[in-house]
């Protein structure tokens, strides 16, 4: 390794002609770095073939066309969070959860929360369970012609299914899957720090922003890693593009990180006081419309895939869920990945989508076949 | 001799491939060091103290333009909003009637499916033919009775002949 950075020639020209030469391939990868930062149209993202089944207010719930046979009865409905968009389920040929279940034989729908405005400031997680999470997985349930659902939440929708599962028992939820969703709020890395330090106070920041700006949803989520997500993000760009690899997939992932959306404020105000700063759901505290979210109701099948590098929903948050819990039949699964690995990436394609299309496989029913 | 001339006569630093190295560890470094940084207090309370001064700004800021837009002939933000809540209010409303009517749709649609299509075979025909036997008991007691109703009605007649003789004999006998 130490001598990478010798050049070794025959001739003192030559070393010149190769240094040259690299001088030019840098201001090519330069020129082509500016080029992809300033002038590059946008990739297309989330074009897995779809319908629109049902849209409210913003939201949409998307049901992907079959691209194979469908093989299993039990549909698979996504629920993704109130930060950034949920395309990064569907995020680009050959990188897509979406397309690879649906390749596997799911009937698949996905809850796209759009993007909140000015008069969604006053929604709250009450309103998000049972006035869009709740009539979505019914209509699943109708337009698969299934009385059972699975539902994969990746992050905050992992937190947010957890409410819907221990609230309402119709459609029958059969499986349950969490994707880098926290369920316990103690020890979350920096949030902890951040969250907890006596200055910081969620109903000040709401009642000033009372719709919390995507700016500022944005610099919270870069800033637990402001090197890497600053700096790193355009060097990264910059070496991909010197080394000749394919910059299409940093371009996706660079739409969708930089693609952030409003947070309803009266949301933000219990997700941080009520899930960060009181750790309510795992004490079983939380209240919504009157009825107490209780987990251990929740009797699904459980399925918990953590990234082991993830800095935004540690392991032990999402692991929590094996202990509070109702259901018997409990699955954890870790990958050397982060936050977003779990989803994007060859580690995503070649090891989280299999283990999730096989776990899913044994635990729903299969279509009757004539 | 081959042997020498094989190897490279001249050796040196590449100036490129040493930034470049030298860059991309330091970045890593940086990377731990920040990492380290954001997760102290005093980082948090530093933010905290850039953050409560924001939006100290901001709520004198939002005072000011709302005073301002509620003397203004023009719609604010919150009417607007207002406006688009009730927009949502009202679909909200008009998705939950739909969502009931198609299930309740639903259920009949099963229901009318159900009964063509499992005929319960030991109760239903049995049941038609009690109902058919019944009819015919009723048809049997409507016809008996016809008959009987018809024989009274000859007997009254022929009873009441009998007691009262015919008009045109009294008259001749007059």
């Amino acid at each position: 390794m130490a001598d990478d950075i010798f050049i070794r020639k025959d001739s003192a020209v030559q070393i010149g002609e190769a240094l040259a030469k690299t001088g030019q391939d840098w201001w090519e990868a330069t020129a082509r770095w500016w080029e992809v930062l300033a002038y590059d149209h946008k990739p297309s993202t989330g074009v897995s073939p779809k319908e629109i089944l049902w849209r409210k207010n913003k939201s949409k719930l998307y049901h992907y066309q079959p691209t194979s046979d469908r093989l299993y009865r039990t549909p698979v409905l996504m629920i993704y969070a109130l930060i950034n968009k949920a395309y990064v389920l569907d995020l680009t040929p050959g990188s897509s959860l979406v397309e690879y279940l649906v390749k596997e034989g799911y009937d698949v729908y996905l809850l796209d929360w759009g993007e909140f405005q000015w008069e969604d400031r006053e929604l709250t997680y009450a309103d998000f369970v049972y006035d869009y999470i709740a009539p979505a997985a019914r209509r699943v349930a109708r337009h698969a012609g299934s009385t059972d659902i699975s539902i994969i939440g990746y992050c905050m929708g992992g937190t947010m299914s957890t409410l819907y599962a221990a609230l309402f028992n119709k459609p029958v939820l059969r499986n349950l899957i969490y994707l880098a969703a926290p369920i316990d709020f103690a020890n979350a890395g920096a949030y902890d720090v951040w969250l907890r330090a006596p200055g910081y106070d969620p109903d000040r920041i709401v009642d000033a922003m009372e719709l919390i700006p995507t700016g500022f949803m944005d610099w919270g989520t870069r800033m637990l890693n402001p090197v890497a997500n600053y700096l790193g993000t355009y060097t990264r760009l910059w070496k991909t593009i010197e080394e000749k690899q394919d910059e299409h997939f940093w371009k996706v992932l660079n739409k969708w990180a930089t693609d952030n959306i409003n947070f309803p404020g009266a949301a933000y105000r219990e997700w941080l006081r009520d899930f960060y700063q009181h750790n309510k759901l795992i004490k079983n505290q939380i209240t919504l419309r009157g009825r107490r979210v209780q987990l251990q109701r929740i009797k699904a099948n459980l399925l918990a895939l953590v990234g082991t590098r993830d800095h935004i929903a540690l392991p032990h948050q999402t692991a929590a869920a094996l202990t509070y819990l109702g259901g018997n039949d409990k699955t954890y699964l870790e990958y050397p990945v982060g936050h977003g690995g779990l989803v994007i990436g060859t580690m995503a394609h070649d090891q989280v989508f299999p283990d999730i299309a096989g776990w899913l496989a044994d635990r729903s029913d299969l279509m009757e076949t004539d | 001799m081959d042997e020498k001339k094989e190897q490279p006569q001249v050796t040196m630093i590449d100036p490129y491939k040493l930034w470049k190295k030298l860059y991309f560890s330091n970045e890593q470094v940086w990377t731990a060091a920040f990492r380290d940084f954001i997760n102290t207090d005093l980082f948090a309370n530093s933010i905290d103290l850039i953050l409560n001064t924001y939006l100290q700004y901001l709520r004198f800021n939002n005072d000011v333009v709302e005073r301002i837009t509620e003397e203004s002939p023009l719609a604010s933000k919150r009417d607007v909003a207002r406006v688009a809540e009730l927009v949502v209010s009202l679909e909200n409303k008009v998705d939950g009637i739909e969502l009931d009517v198609e299930e309740k749709l639903d259920a009949l649609d099963a229901n009318v499916c159900s009964v063509r299509d499992n005929p319960s075979p030991d109760d239903l025909p049995g049941r038609i033919a009690a109902l058919e036997a019944l009819m015919k008991d009723v048809n049997t007691n409507l016809i008996a009775l016809n008959k009987q109703m018809q024989t009274l009605a000859k007997t009254g007649r022929a009873a009441a002949k009998k007691e009262t003789p015919p008009k045109s004999v009294n008259k001749k006998a007059d």
